[in-house]
């Protein structure tokens, strides 16, 4: 029979929240989604439009799957490895966000494109046709576009052409057909409505491209760029819900409801939440498994939950590898009391004690058990001695008893890895051979150069401290501050402090009042800390690639949150000690001031940041221009081109050749797709070019030479700045 | 009696003891105010393009031959070209009349050979790290005529060096036109390098292959160096000779080499190594391992051979043909 464990605890009771929890959680989560759709105003990153690309790609699959053709054409070898294999298909990652994407492009957004000239067909009469694939875009015969004269250049950023007729496909293949309403644009009249107009004085174009024609039903709600971006969005919405929900368990309603916000209006938190990338849902997922993990704690329900929301963290990135590891090394610390080292009485090891065994054979086993391990080790090294450690314990009957597993850890791995494989078509073939290269891909990762207060770190061994200071310089200096007194608070051993500091009881019992302000169990403690700690540790190790900055470390920002939720806790629970006022509603309503005073900074910090994103330091560090003067990394990703856009399209000459530097051809695409390039502006190599951007980034250094000597210039033609600072220069030609 | 004891015996009255409660949050409220207000002073810092203007034309009728223009902090020099063209270059020997702070610890002295005057320019609400130190030069009042006007004056700070003593003899960098280059292949074909103003010329290794030329260059983006030689890898582990046939000695003959990183994904790269050979005999050797993140440098000491003018070569052999690319900073000193 087994023994009872005296120190084993049972599970936690359930939290529960008030209704009115959920209801600020939506709150928020609506909120922050709707702050983010009105901010989107920096330009497409490198990775944002590789992704564009693929989401789409995987779309066009998944939308032939469930089509009318046979499912078995679309799920054969062939068909997946054309959609879904190798990197000429993004196959490093999983596809969940991407897909994601691409169903949120397909469904909501406006998908603008070129038309042609209109002319007579046998069948429908006059037509004019779009100049783009329909199917790709999700149209079908009968559906309803909007056709536009041209976009002036003068337009601002988010105004839409100027309406001009409504229309009707009539025809998605082999050519796709628009029937206007009441035929408006004749063979006779589309040049001088639709054609690209043109300055009589500068000969310069007057407007974006010529007439284009739109998707227009109930649902195409955002601009084309916009819902591509709207999932990563809808993530980090959630993601604050869940950091609020977590914080109102811990510490109450008003110190997480700080806690959510300054993780949202952390400025370069708040610059990925738009981006058409991974890092904010994975971020999001990982956190969520974590959440619904400490849920299952105390209701087993939620173990499915934690299981199913790991498949989809597997799905979106590989950092959710990592998840089991932080849960695995909290379930080992937070339980250590329960653990029980137990010795059969027939035990060699007994050498002590009423059932003593007889001294010789204690003596033949101690030196066999010596030799087993030396030998060991000398043979394999700590492999060998880890090995040898084991076949002893078992040969010696050494029993470890565990605390009870949790129902999480027997789900997680089934279902996550199957959804994993169900899910991710790429691995439908080869499963092992594809995984293994999934996985050597960021094993082997190549490494892009970070500047580093002057340093140029290029290749591995990195700094240990990078992560860290990073991460105190690009956060909010009241996150800094009170992260630093709830991590002081609840990581320091205050007790002991105050008992070795004085003997005196009543002091160590006001300290221990004081403690008591914002009580954190131990179970909590580990919690964060370890979860926490986790992806931050792996970036500080020398060899991990650090080339994306803070995004790299997303999963630890909500910890570090909640963290400071619970350092604001504290200095409020203080200094309502100090208040003259009686009542809890005036109070509350001075804990809501001071809260959104402390919100007030990052807020703008993150809205005068919002273009330039990854330029963005803290006030310790002196802000965009103090890291500047101590070389600090500017940034990364080539998206302050679109800056630039503006400028191009007013100075530029009609076909101008354009060097965009780091900007990708994607991101020019979709610059030109919805609306913010001129159409005749051409992607040109250095030497052809006379317009050139150049991105201030060290790694970038030996072009801005190039480009200087090339153009026979040193003097930008136009220059965007973030306070002072230029983070793209434009050079036009010498005699251009 | 609500009064409590403090330690010392001292009674702590109880508003005494509430504001000690509340002081966390009010300093906490105070230190964010503080930088709230700081970011908000650091948005409107940057000086306008109109100042700079203001600047460039003040600046104008003062500059003479030899005269060197440094603004600090230095990633803000691209606001001074950007009205490059108000400030008419100088009937100066270095075609350059800018120059830039390209790092933070020190000027390059080879930078300075050529300047009888430095005109330091601050910009003053922009973080700044030490004041530029400018070896051989001292700083001077400002000639009263000279002064700045007050407009300019609220913006930014003038400050006027001039040189004291000759530190430079001869600078490998701007003394490129007098060298001879040639370059092996790993197969020990020869391509030949020609002078073609300002750089030497080396013929590809193969066609449309980019950038085998040694280039002088400024490199004055983020304060990474200061003006240099540019030597592409054209060659996977290829050898460059550079020869100066008459150089001056002196006392040392400085070298410096690094990277400069092209490319910005560096798993890439072999280590280069750079002999000097000095009159013929091979004087010192310096490595440079693809994770260096520094310059490296190297002394010669040529006090013996003083007065006289020998040959100077340098050979750089190894290293990836794409990736990374030498930089080479070398003087003699007097």
């Amino acid at each position: 029979m087994k023994a009872p464990n005296p120190h084993a605890v049972g599970p936690p009771a359930p939290y529960r929240f008030a209704r009115a929890d959920f209801a600020i959680a939506l709150s928020l989560w609506v909120a922050c989604v709707a702050l983010l759709l009105q901010t989107s105003s920096m330009g497409y990153t490198r990775d944002e439009s590789f992704y564009f690309r693929h989401s789409v790609t995987y779309v066009r699959w998944i939308s032939g799957f469930l089509g009318k053709g046979e499912p078995a054409k679309w799920t054969s070898k062939d068909s997946v490895y054309r959609y879904w294999h190798s990197t000429g298909n993004n196959m490093e990652h999983p596809p969940l966000i991407k897909v994601l994407f691409g169903l949120s492009w397909r469904t909501f957004g406006q998908k603008q494109r070129r038309i042609g000239a209109p002319f007579k067909h046998g069948k429908y009469g006059l037509v004019i046709p779009l100049l783009a694939n329909a199917e790709e875009l999700g149209l079908k015969v009968g559906d309803r576009l909007l056709v536009s004269h041209p976009k002036p250049v003068s337009a601002a950023d988010g105004d839409r052409p100027e309406r001009l007729a409504g229309g009707t496909l009539v025809s998605a293949k082999p050519r796709a057909l628009i029937k206007l309403d009441g035929d408006p644009l004749t063979p006779a009249s589309f040049h001088r409505v639709c054609d690209q107009r043109i300055d009589s004085e500068t000969k310069r174009p007057l407007t974006i491209g010529g007439c284009t024609a739109q998707n227009d039903g109930p649902l195409a709600l955002l601009r084309e760029d916009l819902s591509m971006r709207a999932p990563a969005m809808v993530f980090s919405g959630l993601l604050i819900a869940l950091v609020f929900l977590f914080g109102v368990e811990l510490f109450g309603r008003i110190p997480a409801f700080f806690g959510a916000l300054i993780l949202f209006f952390t400025p370069r938190f708040f610059f990925h939440s738009h981006l058409t990338c991974f890092d904010v849902p994975i971020a999001t997922l990982v956190f969520a498994t974590q959440y619904a993990f400490w849920r299952s704690e105390s209701r087993r329900t939620w173990a499915l939950g934690a299981a199913v929301l790991w498949g989809l963290a597997l799905l979106t990135k590989h950092n959710a590898l990592l998840v089991p590891v932080g849960l695995v090394l909290y379930w080992l610390t937070a339980h250590w009391r329960e653990y029980r080292l137990a010795l059969p009485d027939s035990s060699a090891l007994r050498l002590f004690g009423p059932q003593r065994a007889p001294r010789w054979r204690s003596a033949i086993a101690i030196a066999l058990g010596i030799a087993t391990l030396v030998g060991g080790a000398l043979l394999l090294g700590l492999k060998g001695a880890i090995a040898a450690s084991l076949l002893l314990a078992i040969a010696y009957g050494l029993r470890l008893r565990l605390p009870s597993i949790p129902l999480a850890f027997l789900l997680m791995p089934p279902i996550g890895f199957t959804m994993l494989v169900l899910f991710w078509p790429a691995l439908w073939y080869d499963t092992l051979a594809n995984l293994e290269w999934y996985l050597n891909f960021h094993l082997k990762h190549v490494h892009y150069s970070q500047q580093y207060f002057g340093e140029v770190l290029g290749v591995p061994p990195f700094p240990i401290s990078f992560p860290f200071v990073m991460t105190l310089t690009t956060v909010p200096e009241a996150l800094v501050v009170l992260s630093g007194t709830g991590l002081a608070l609840f990581y320091l051993p205050w007790q002991r402090l105050s008992a070795w500091l004085s003997r005196d009881e009543p002091q160590s019992a006001k300290v221990r009042s004081l403690l008591a302000l914002v009580p954190l169990s131990p179970r909590a403690r580990w919690f964060i800390a370890i979860n926490g700690l986790i992806p931050i540790a792996v970036i500080a190790m020398p060899s991990s690639p650090i080339f994306g900055g803070v995004k790299h470390w997303f999963p630890t920002m909500p910890f570090v949150s909640l963290i400071a939720a619970g350092g604001f806790a504290f200095i409020w629970k203080l200094a309502e000690r100090g208040l003259p006022i009686k009542s809890s509603l005036q109070r509350s309503a001075i804990a809501l001031l001071c809260c959104l005073l402390l919100l007030t900074p990052p807020l703008r910090a993150s809205l005068h940041n919002v273009s330039t994103g990854t330029s963005y330091y803290n006030g310790f560090l002196g802000g965009v221009s103090g890291a500047a003067s101590r070389r600090m990394h500017r940034q990364f990703w080539g998206y302050a081109v679109r800056g630039a856009l503006p400028w191009l399209n007013r100075r530029a000459r009609k076909n101008a050749r354009v060097w965009f530097h780091n900007a990708t051809w994607g991101a020019i695409t979709m610059y030109k797709q919805v609306g913010l390039l001129r159409h005749d502006i051409q992607n040109a190599a250095l030497q052809q070019a006379e317009i050139a951007m150049f991105f201030h980034q060290r790694a970038f250094e030996p072009f801005y030479n190039e480009v200087q000597r090339a153009f026979g210039t040193k003097t930008p033609a136009h220059q965007i700045t973030i306070d002072g600072v230029p983070v793209l220069s434009v050079f036009v030609r010498k005699g251009r | 009696m609500s009064h409590e004891l403090s330690k010392s015996g001292a009674a702590i009255p109880p508003i005494a003891r509430r504001l000690l409660y509340l002081l966390p949050l009010l300093a906490l409220l105070v230190a964010m105010l503080y930088f709230a207000i700081s970011e908000s002073r650091r948005r409107l810092a940057p000086p306008s393009a109109a100042a700079w203007e203001l600047l460039a034309r003040w600046l104008a009728p003062t500059l003479q031959a030899g005269d060197g223009l440094l603004v600090d902090p230095s990633w803000a020099v691209g606001a001074l070209h950007r009205v490059e063209s108000e400030i008419p270059a100088p009937q100066s020997t270095d075609p350059d009349p800018l120059l830039n702070i390209l790092d933070r610890h020190a000027v390059h002295p080879a930078d300075l050979m050529w300047l009888r005057r430095v005109f330091v320019i601050e910009v003053r609400d922009f973080p700044r790290d030490q004041p530029p130190k400018l070896p051989g030069f001292r700083e001077q009042e400002l000639p009263r005529e000279a002064a700045f006007p007050e407009l300019l004056g609220r913006t930014f700070r003038l400050r006027l060096y001039r040189r004291t003593r000759p530190t430079v003899l001869f600078d490998f960098v701007r003394q490129l036109s007098q060298a001879r280059a040639w370059r092996l292949d790993q197969h020990r074909r020869r391509q030949s390098c020609r002078w073609q103003k300002p750089k030497l010329a080396c013929q590809r290794p193969q066609r449309g292959a980019s950038w085998c030329d040694i280039v002088p260059v400024r490199a004055e983006l983020i304060g990474t160096g200061p003006a240099a030689l540019f030597f592409h890898m054209c060659n996977h582990n290829g050898r460059s000779f550079l020869e100066y046939p008459a150089t001056p000695l002196g006392r040392r003959i400085r070298v410096q080499i690094g990277w400069q990183m092209f490319a910005f994904q560096s798993k890439d790269g072999d280590p280069v190594v750079l002999d000097v050979f000095v009159a013929g005999l091979h004087r010192g050797s310096i490595w440079v391992h693809p994770n260096d993140n520094r310059m490296r440098s190297l002394t010669i000491d040529t006090r013996s051979l003083r007065g006289e003018v020998r040959p100077v070569r340098f050979v750089l052999s190894g290293g990836s043909h794409w990736g990374r690319n030498s930089l080479l900073v070398g003087w003699v000193e007097d």
